[in-house]
């Protein structure tokens, strides 16, 4: 069994029911008499169920944990109630105790107090599929309330009736996105794959709700009988609106995404199993299927780049004409077409905060590509031949020179992810061979002028015959500097071409630092002597760019504070056997042109490759994930204004991005969030669609702060009830439906009949005999087609009865 | 942000939490002498300057957690700018240096900043140090003129000096607690974190059941 407490504090604890406190004596009034006969209770549109039947706002839940251990027969709960009623007595305890009976579905509860000194309250609830005609009308439920007690009293009774509307007719209705089922894969809609998709695939609003209410009406003030009733709607004062919605309604998003998560979770099994139920497979061709993408024989690889475009995969799900069309959007440039990516060219400010790929680049259309393709094309089998393609053409641009698409002559940038890291560093490999073999090239065609170029100064090789006796010819300088050297006055000190040290990816890096971390922290030296090849090439190339200069005009120039002002080394450059002055030593005089090289492009490019190739749709899936993610969010912004979800979904996904060994789990979570606002937007969009169709006096303003209310709000408070233009309109609404609608003009005073009728009666009168205290009674009372439910609360004096 | 793994050469493999920090600043402002001080307790006038990039360990006790600062020192010189940023994102952690004695290494201190802006992760810690104060003949930088400028910058500022041994101890400390408690800032911020505890009171429980209001 479970004990629950519920509080619901009142909003204004100071605001006492001032008539209540007139009518009691100070020991006579408790809170329990507070809030039963506090109509501000009746019909709240937030509370807990119990609250609402019994007039609570204090109380105890007594239920059991389990089905099996449900309080099912009579005595049980008689056994159970008195043990409760014994000790709430022996304890003075004023707190109404409640225990639930029978099943839980049926939220039977029945319950004791004991508000006061001889005072017992008790509580029960009646829940039946009908009840007589009798008792479905005010008339009813005040007798009922009546029962029992011993003096005359007048009664007051609030009222709630609520009408539904759910026929929407088509008109009212969003047209829905089309789901794009291709099942050839031979789609000309080429929108469909282009975008992100967003909305709901059918009507997010069931129902919309009209609950019109009376407060505290006296007994006598009106008539409502099963024959006859003066209760008109719209004579009312009070009018609530509210929508219900439709559970789970699919959403476009939130499909494609959950999609992409089984490919997230998707391992190499898949494909093996794809591949094994096609009858005429053999373990060999399966390992085939495997392996020929992720190492690629020369073989292969030669035919295939050359016929990147024409190669047709046995077994895709993807056709040719398509592939084409996938590659040409994926890689505009091949295409030749004044492709239009000016779709994601806002500044947002995610940017800074995700790990992703510059906006409307290459990895935002491959990672749109993948989300369709996996969805609609063809599953991690299309995913994996479309990504074969793309590191086919990825060696091809290698091979043939041809710079890739993503943002040119840029590092690989730690602020975007690996995979935008390893496509900029095949570009810097691709740059880097063009320009090495530009030189090359232009170095070696004879005759030609040396152009201004200082770096080919020293276009002939050093010849002895033009040596001074102690003068080489000077090569390699950038430029000069104001400094003359110091054993050769009147030689200007020259700033050398040096090689830039190699771009690293964030994986290289990290590697780098573990090698250099696992020598452990006495290894100074060493570590030193490893990242020495940068000096080293700038002490070369400084030589040549310099004949006859020292360490001190070398230390002059690339450590300007370790030369003092008399022009010596700082003593720290004067240790023995330093490395400044051992690679000093070492180093002879080379041009960065005849240096090796830092930067080996070949080796770089091949890694990038190898490792582009290893990917299977899982991994790239998984390396993709955070730049699709970015992409959904700025879907997301552009359909919903700013709001909290978004601001939660930029958090997680920032944390996702930045995360490399991040989960399923938090994918699940951002797609839960994902959905949630595609939900909400469709809701949003389809109540204004409902509510211009019937707008007529109302302003638009007015429209969308009502359409953001409903969706923000349980219940909107509609003021001046069916007096006011937005009363009209919800009864234009309700009309709509009916076969009147042309008489559209004249707005029909007519509401269907109620889908519930609720209702609270509260006296104040003495039981079980006259001479017994009064004390307040409360009964409340639901109809409905399907049941009815009476839930009562009725004290008795114990001493004088 | 807290990293559980250790790395190869610390024999200490129980910490609670692995932070790494980077000394950076101009060449020869004394960034491997503090180093030294801090975590072997030495000072010799003669290091070799710093080529690329160097680290040391330190274990420490602070707000009851064992923190392991993995302690990355760096060369100072313009050319060794792009090797030395690269390592600007995995640090939690700054100790951006100037020498007093030295007026070009102060007035580089807004360039460094740029640097860790550019190069750094958002929620990083900065603390400016004036290094080399037991030279005060030889003073060049106010220590008003450094206060005033981490006040700008809104960081903390320490002047010390690795020869004497003074402050030493103290900014390291100091830049592990600013870390430790943006720390726990984020994590009570995170309402997933924040466990739901306690007793299911009030309105926690009041919106589960309402939103089948109407017809119960």
């Amino acid at each position: 069994m479970v004990l629950s407490y519920y509080h619901f504090p009142k909003e204004n604890p100071e605001l006492r029911n001032e008539k209540v406190k007139e009518r009691y004596k100070e020991e006579e009034l408790c809170e329990l008499w507070e809030d039963l006969l506090d109509d501000s209770l009746d019909f709240p549109s937030r509370e807990h169920f119990i609250s609402k039947w019994f007039g609570l706002r204090k109380f105890v839940i007594l239920s059991p944990q389990t089905h099996a251990c449900a309080i099912d027969t009579e005595g049980r709960a008689k056994i159970l109630l008195s043990s409760i009623s014994f000790a709430l007595s022996q304890l003075n305890c004023p707190l109404p105790v409640l225990v639930q009976l029978d099943k839980a579905r049926r939220r039977l509860f029945s319950g004791v107090a004991y508000p006061l000194s001889a005072v017992k309250t008790e509580f029960e609830t009646v829940h039946l599929r009908r009840i007589p005609v009798r008792y479905q009308c005010a008339e009813g439920v005040i007798d009922l309330l009546k029962e029992g007690l011993a003096s005359k009293c007048e009664c007051y009774l609030s009222v709630r009736f609520t009408y539904s509307f759910s026929d929407w007719p088509q008109i009212m209705c969003d047209p829905l996105p089309e789901e794009d089922e291709s099942d050839d894969g031979d789609d000309d809609d080429e929108l469909s794959w282009r975008t992100i998709p967003w909305g709901a695939c059918e009507e997010v609003i069931s129902e919309l709700h009209l609950a019109v209410q009376w407060p505290s009406l006296s007994q006598d003030l009106f008539v409502d009988t099963p024959s006859y009733s003066d209760l008109d709607p719209f004579n009312a004062p009070s009018w609530t609106a509210r929508l219900r919605y439709e559970d789970d309604p699919q959403c476009l998003l939130a499909t494609h995404l959950s999609q992409f998560q089984k490919l997230l979770s998707d391992s190499v099994r898949s494909i093996l199993s794809a591949t094994e139920n096609s009858p005429d497979s053999n373990v060999t061709s399966v390992l085939d299927k495997l392996t020929e993408h992720s190492v690629p024989s020369i073989g292969t690889v030669v035919t295939k780049a050359a016929t990147r475009l024409q190669v047709h995969a046995v077994n895709s799900p993807l056709t040719e004409r398509m592939l084409k069309k996938l590659l040409a959007y994926i890689f505009p440039d091949v295409a030749n077409s004044s492709e239009d990516t000016s779709e994601f060219q806002e500044e947002n400010d995610f940017e800074r905060r995700l790990k992703s790929a510059p906006p409307g680049g290459l990895l935002w259309r491959l990672a749109i590509a993948l989300l369709n393709v996996n969805n609609s094309y063809g599953g991690s089998m299309a995913v994996n031949h479309l990504w074969h393609e793309i590191v086919l053409e990825l060696r091809y641009r290698w091979d043939e020179g041809k710079v890739l698409p993503v943002e040119k002559e840029k590092e690989p940038d730690s602020a975007t992810c690996l995979l935008q890291q390893k496509l900029q560093m095949l570009n810097c490999c691709i740059e880097h061979r063009l320009r090495r073999q530009h030189v090359v090239e232009e170095y070696n065609s004879p005759g030609e002028e040396e152009d201004d170029d200082e770096f080919f100064e020293c276009a002939e090789e050093s010849n002895d015959q033009q040596r001074e006796a102690n003068m080489i010819k000077a090569e390699g300088r950038l430029r000069k500097l104001a400094y003359q050297l110091h054993k050769v006055p009147g030689e200007y000190l020259y700033v050398p071409i040096t090689q830039e040290p190699a771009p690293l990816t964030d994986d290289a890096l990290e590697e780098q630092a573990r090698v250099l971390a696992s020598l452990g922290t006495d290894q100074t030296s060493l570590r030193a002597r490893m990242q020495s090849a940068c000096l080293l090439s700038d002490m070369q190339a400084f030589k040549a760019a310099n004949p006859g200069c020292v360490l001190e005009d070398f230390v002059r120039w690339y450590s300007p504070r370790d030369l003092t002002e008399s022009g010596c080394l700082s003593t720290r450059m004067q240790v023995e056997g330093n490395l400044w002055q051992e690679t000093w030593n070492e180093a002879k005089p080379l041009p960065v042109r005849r240096q090796k090289r830092l930067f080996d492009d070949t080796k770089e490019a091949e890694k990038v490759l190898h490792w582009a190739a290893s990917l299977n749709p899982s991994s790239l899936a998984r390396e993709i994930a955070a730049v699709l993610l970015n992409i959904c969010l700025v879907t997301a912004c552009t359909n919903l204004s700013k709001n909290s979800l978004i601001d939660k979904l930029t958090t997680k996904i920032a944390n996702l991005s930045r995360n490399t060994d991040w989960q399923i789990t938090q994918f699940e979570e951002i797609c839960r969030l994902f959905l949630s606002a595609e939900i909400y937007s469709a809701r949003k969009k389809s109540i204004r669609t409902k509510l211009k169709h019937v707008q007529k006096d109302v302003s638009d303003d007015d429209i969308e702060k009502f359409a953001n209310d409903l969706l923000d709000n349980q219940e909107v408070k509609i003021n001046g009830a069916a007096k006011s233009h937005l009363g009209e309109l919800i009864v234009r609404i309700f009309s709509a439906g009916s076969d009147d609608e042309e008489r559209d003009d004249k707005v029909t005073t007519k509401l269907p009949p109620p889908i519930a009728k609720e209702y609270v009666a509260r006296c104040e009168a003495s039981k079980p005999s006259p001479n017994s205290k009064v004390v307040p009674h409360r009964i409340y009372a639901l109809i409905t087609g399907e049941e009815c439910r009476i839930a009562s609360v009725c004290s008795q004096d114990t001493a004088f009865f | 942000m807290a990293s559980m793994s250790g790395t190869n050469d610390a024999a200490d493999q129980n910490f609670d939490y692995m932070f790494k920090l980077l000394i950076i600043g101009n060449s020869s402002v004394g960034k491997t002498s503090f180093l030294f001080r801090y975590a072997d307790d030495k000072f010799t006038q003669a290091f070799v300057s710093t080529v690329g990039i160097d680290f040391k360990v330190k274990t420490i006790f602070r707000q009851d957690k064992r923190v392991k600062l993995q302690i990355w020192d760096t060369a100072g010189q313009e050319r060794y700018r792009t090797i030395t940023t690269a390592y600007y994102r995995g640090a939690m952690g700054f100790l951006l240096m100037y020498d007093v004695t030295n007026e070009e290494s102060f007035n580089a201190v807004q360039d460094w900043i740029t640097q860790v802006e550019t190069h750094a992760l958002a929620n990083k810690s900065i603390i400016l140090v004036g290094n080399k104060n037991d030279l005060n003949l030889e003073r060049r930088v106010l220590r008003r003129d450094g206060e005033r400028l981490a006040a700008e910058l809104g960081i903390e500022f320490f002047e010390t000096s690795a020869k004497e041994n003074h402050n030493v101890k103290l900014v390291f400390e100091r830049l592990v607690d600013i870390i430790c408690d943006k720390m726990n800032e984020s994590l009570d911020s995170d309402p997933v974190i924040m466990s739901q505890k306690g007793t299911h009171l009030s309105n926690d429980t009041a919106s589960g059941p309402a939103n089948s209001n109407c017809q119960c």
